[in-house]
């Protein structure tokens, strides 16, 4: 997800900078009950004082396609 | 900004994948790794006998859950094995596909190894499914896909 929108021009993270050189999901989103393949599939995505309304809507319109994307490769049933 | 992490060709196989989807009425499938680690892969393999009499993949095709290097190293090996005779693709090793990628970052590397496992282990399925002789070496993947998997009843029973 985080390299198909830097491909769009949208920056965003899988987590924090400070876990960013593992493999492990965030261990807060598995303790408050997450399925590994969601906490797997988190975005942390920030916004900065210069993000206009525009921007979070191209935003959505963007990840929607991404997802629709990669789930159609996956393996995985989603509901 | 990921620009130098993956090569170019690691990212137009991620972008572009070859051969992504299930076969209808595939010969075998093989399944690695697992949602727990974030790396799932599924590959189904249709098996045809070539003019020669030797069994080949006729077409293979996969389904992955992970990231950019494990849907990258699953549509390199659908490349690389399709038209494989069948003792071909055993010989295939990770470093066929990371030379096809033209490198992978090293914490990477072990999508490369679950490709090599997804192949073997529908390889092995197919053995099984047409009553074929069952080399050691295959045995021993499909024993470590299997152990890949209680790994994943372990971590979801706490």
């Amino acid at each position: 997800m985080v390299l198909e929108l830097d491909y769009h021009g949208i920056a965003v993270s899988t987590g924090s900078a400070c876990s960013s050189r593992t493999l492990e999901p965030s261990h807060v989103l598995l303790a408050i009950g997450l399925s590994h393949e969601r906490a797997h599939g988190s975005l942390r995505i920030s916004l900065g004082r210069f993000t206009k309304e525009d921007d979070i809507k191209k935003t959505i319109i963007i990840l929607a396609k991404v997802v629709k994307k990669l789930r159609s490769i996956s393996p995985v049933p989603y509901e | 900004m990921n620009k130098g992490f993956y090569s170019d060709k690691v990212i137009e196989h991620f972008r572009n994948p070859r051969n992504f989807g299930a076969i209808k009425n595939a010969s075998a499938e093989g399944v690695a790794g697992n949602i727990v680690c974030g790396d799932l892969m599924s590959l189904y393999i249709k098996v045809k006998k070539n003019k020669a009499g030797q069994e080949y993949i006729n077409d293979i095709r996969f389904k992955t859950f992970g990231c950019a290097a494990a849907i990258a190293t699953s549509s390199a090996i659908t490349d690389l094995a399709k038209g494989k005779t069948i003792r071909e693709a055993l010989h295939m090793d990770k470093k066929d596909i990371i030379d096809f990628l033209e490198g992978l970052p090293p914490i990477k590397i072990h999508c490369s190894l679950l490709a090599i496992d997804a192949l073997r282990e529908a390889i092995y399925q197919y053995f099984k499914k047409t009553k074929q002789t069952i080399p050691p070496e295959l045995s021993d993947v499909h024993k470590r896909v299997i152990e890949g998997k209680m790994h994943i009843s372990k971590h979801h029973s706490h």
